[in-house]
Formats: C-alpha cells, sequence, structure tokens
C-alpha cells in the first residue's frame, strides 16, 4: 500500500470513528435501567400462554380459538426507543467508510 | 520506504536491487498470505460465483450477533418475550443488534436461494460435483431450520403459532420427532429446547456440514463455465486468484454489513404483543408462504410436510435426471422443468401472501 492511500485509509476511518466516539456519550449517557423480568416457576406453554394475557397489551381473553385473522393484523410493536441510537449510527457510518475504502483501495489480486 | 513496493501476494520487491531480491513481507513471512493467490478460473471472481463465500459472510454476522443476543434472551416461556421487549426499548443497543440478526437471516436466505439458483443455472450439480450439492441442499435445509426455530423464540403470536407448528408436525411425523412434542419431558420447557436446538445443535450441524461443502469445492474446483467449450475453458491462465476471490467477498461482506446495518438502524423487526392461546392463523415469513399456502388448500398440517419433503426430493434427484455432459442452460431440457417449479413456487408464495387466512392446526 503506497503512502497516499494509507493516509487516505486513515483520513476515511477517523472520519467513521469521530462521530462515534464524540457525539455517542452525549447522546446514550444515563443509567441503564433495571431489567424488569422476575423469576417465576417452570410453566408448560399452555399454562405460560394462559397466564400471559392478563398482561396482554391488546388485553386478550383466554380462548382455544380465535377467528382467522383475528390477531394477525397485530403485528405492530410499539416504537422502539432505539436507546443508543448514534452509536449505532457511527457503527454504520464506520462500515459504510471501510466499504468505500474497500472499493478505493483494494486491487483485484491478480497473478502477475 | 522508497524505492520499495509491495506486490499482490504480499511480496516486498526492493527496486534498488533489482528485482531478483526480494524481502517477505510481515504478513508474509509469518503467515505466508502468498499461498492464497494460487489461479483460480475466471468465471470465480464474479458475482454469481460469489454468492456462497457472501452466505457465509452473512452466517458468520448472523453467529457473532447471535452470541451478543442471548446476553439478553431469557428462553422460559413466562420470560422470552419480556426479554425482547426489554432489548427493544430499554436496553442500549441490543435493538440494533437484533435488528442486524433479524436482517442478516432475511439476506442470508435471499442469497442462498440466489447461489442455488446460479447452481441449477450452471449445472455445477453435475459429476463430479453431486455431494458438493448435496452438501449445499443439507445446509439450506439447515439454514431453514435455524429460520423457523429463530421464528419461534421472540414468543409473540406469530412465535407461539410457530411453535404449534412444529409440534403439530412431530406429532405427525410420529416417534422420529417426539424430540418436539412437549411430553417428550417435562423437566424443560419446549421453547427452551428449541432455543438450545437454535444456538447449539443446527449451528454446529451447519458448520460441520460447511466445511464439507468447502472441502469439496476446493478439491474438486470450481465448476466449468456453462457457455464456453473444453478447449474454451480458463483453468487459471487469465491470471484469476483465489487472493482476489476473497477479496471480492470482503467487499460484497462489507456491501452485505452496510446494508443490514443501515435497515437495522431504521426498520425494527416485528414484535407482537403476548401470545394468546389458540389458532388464529398468522402468516409466516416469506420463505415458508409456499408451505403455507398448501396447508391452506389442504386444511391440515401435514400438507407442510408433504410439501416441503416433495421440493426436497425434486432437488435432490436434478442430478439424477440430468446426467449428460451439456451445461448450456439451453441446451438441458431439465431447464424448463426448473422454470416451471420456480414460477409455480413465486406464484404459490404469492397466494399465500395474499390468500385469506386459514386455520389448520386443529387438524
Amino acid at each position: 500500500m503506497q503512502l497516499h492511500q494509507r493516509t487516505m485509509t486513515g483520513v476515511l476511518l477517523a472520519l467513521a470513528i469521530l462521530p462515534v466516539y464524540v457525539v455517542s456519550p452525549l447522546l446514550v449517557a444515563g443509567p441503564q435501567q433495571e431489567q424488569r423480568i422476575e423469576p417465576a416457576p417452570n410453566t408448560t406453554l399452555a399454562e405460560s400462554v394462559g397466564s400471559s394475557t392478563a398482561d396482554s397489551p391488546a388485553g386478550n381473553t383466554i380462548a382455544t380459538h380465535h377467528p382467522p385473522g383475528e390477531l394477525a393484523g397485530s403485528y405492530t410493536l410499539n416504537a422502539p426507543a432505539r436507546p443508543g441510537f448514534w452509536v449505532a449510527a457511527g457503527f454504520t457510518g464506520l462500515i459504510a467508510a471501510a466499504l468505500i475504502a474497500a472499493l478505493v483501495l483494494i486491487r483485484p489480486g491478480k497473478v502477475r | 520506504m522508497s524505492g520499495e513496493h509491495q506486490s499482490p501476494e504480499g511480496v516486498t520487491v526492493d527496486e534498488r536491487h533489482g528485482s531478483a531480491q526480494k524481502k517477505p513481507s510481515f504478513w508474509e513471512e509469518r503467515f505466508k498470505v502468498s499461498a492464497l493467490f494460487y489461479p483460480v478460473p475466471r468465471q470465480a471472481n464474479t458475482l454469481a460465483y460469489s454468492l456462497g463465500g457472501t452466505t457465509f459472510f452473512a452466517f458468520l454476522v448472523l453467529v457473532a450477533s447471535g452470541v451478543i443476543l442471548a446476553q439478553y434472551y431469557d428462553p422460559r416461556l413466562e420470560a422470552a418475550h419480556q426479554s425482547i421487549d426489554y432489548m427493544m426499548r430499554e436496553s442500549s443497543l441490543a435493538w440494533f443488534i437484533r435488528g442486524i440478526h433479524y436482517w442478516s437471516a432475511q439476506f442470508l436466505y435471499v442469497l442462498l436461494l440466489l447461489h442455488l439458483t446460479r447452481v441449477l443455472l450452471t449445472a455445477a450439480y453435475k459429476r463430479p460435483r453431486e455431494f458438493t450439492y448435496y452438501f449445499g441442499l443439507t445446509l439450506f435445509l439447515l439454514f431453514t431450520m435455524m429460520i423457523f426455530t429463530g421464528t419461534a423464540l421472540k414468543w409473540d403470536q406469530e412465535g407461539y403459532e410457530a411453535l404449534e407448528h412444529l409440534t403439530a408436525i412431530g406429532t405427525f411425523l410420529g416417534a422420529p420427532a417426539d424430540l418436539f412434542s412437549e411430553a417428550f419431558t417435562e423437566s424443560t420447557q419446549l421453547l427452551t429446547r428449541v432455543y438450545a436446538l437454535h444456538i447449539s445443535a443446527l449451528p454446529l450441524l451447519i458448520v460441520l456440514v460447511l466445511a464439507g461443502h468447502i472441502y469439496l469445492v476446493k478439491a474438486l474446483k470450481i465448476s466449468p463455465h456453462p457457455l464456453l467449450s473444453e478447449a474454451e475453458q480458463d483453468h487459471g491462465e487469465a491470471g484469476e486468484t483465489f487472493g482476489g476471490h476473497m477479496r471480492i467477498l470482503l467487499k460484497l461482506g462489507l456491501v452485505f454489513l452496510t446494508i443490514v446495518s443501515v435497515l437495522a438502524l431504521f426498520v425494527s423487526p416485528p414484535l407482537g404483543p403476548q401470545p394468546v392461546p389458540g389458532e388464529s392463523g398468522v402468516k409466516p415469513w416469506w420463505m415458508f408462504l409456499w408451505m403455507y399456502y398448501a396447508e391452506n388448500q389442504v386444511g391440515a398440517v401435514s400438507a407442510a410436510v408433504y410439501a416441503g419433503a416433495a421440493m426436497g426430493l425434486f432437488l435432490a434427484v436434478i442430478p439424477f435426471l440430468d446426467r449428460g455432459t451439456e451445461r448450456h442452460p439451453f441446451g438441458r431440457p431439465i431447464m424448463i422443468t426448473l422454470l416451471l417449479f420456480y414460477i409455480a413456487v413465486i406464484a404459490v408464495s404469492f397466494g399465500g401472501y395474499f390468500g385469506e387466512v386459514a386455520l389448520h392446526l386443529q387438524k
């Protein structure tokens, strides 16, 4: 790799990494919330589903049968909060920069 | 270091002393990277022949992201959904890793289908590469099982019904599939066992079969170019090398990772509410829609088993049906059968997607 190629690689990587380290701590700072999962006794599939319906966001009652498609349409998750979004964005930028660097710098590798 | 430059093979050439004196680079001296730069046929370094390697890269991304997700996921029935909800809403970055895992699985399956299509188009299954093909088909089955078990783990209505299907299929198949019944053991929940399958047995099998697949590709070499005669085939004279292939895979891998990262950033994988008992006929992921359609038509889970078996059998007999030396797609009668097969699967999948929801677990 020649000198200007190394410099270019360095600049591209620096451009990608900088936002991650400079911006992300400002955005993702804050204590992590404690996980809410409570230990529960071992249950069977049917018991678990039955016990979970009381807390179900849809407030479904326990039944053995549902009209076709009744639940199929309920596939929208509440919008995720995406904590650490800018770190993820920085990672994506880093990968994209690595891709650009690879496309620019990596030669075919033929036999000479 | 003026007066020096590196060859593609990693050997530093000192121009001041002429071309006769070569000083191995750091990497060459320690890892013998030049050994990777052996000649390969020209077609090996094209996009169509790099789909398998890119699929392998996708598998590595899935393993890496899966290891991280395993730190968050709780495979007990009473906690599974909540642990994913926690990932998606409270834990820093776990939502992003889940997004990468989800989108990588989607694209891996697309890459698998494209790779299989390339193999069928170029007759790469022909003698002596039948077992390279069968190893590949086994991988196809294993990855399908990985995706199926993965959909159950999220434990919303879709996951619940996926697990119910697994149980129903197990009941239909009888003794050999008892492993997938709830009654097999009372000590461990079925979801936990499916999780164990998803993160241990299936990946291990994939690695073993993949090792065999890659070994045969290396030992038997890339299949001939289907559009060229024997005399016109390139055996490395064009200067293409395996090192060049690795470089193409690196670029394609980065393209893959960029796409899944962007999607993970903005399009979260679906997660429905906690499941409720009973069947609602939630439609499965796109790769299972053709089986879903079959179930809907017959009205029983057994139809999916028969449809899957028919698909597997059809793909498995292709090397027996097409045994001639002709490799050109237009010169092989089986291509018409394959074309009809592809049209049928796509049409039936659309039928499953747009068709009405039907219930079939009770039968």
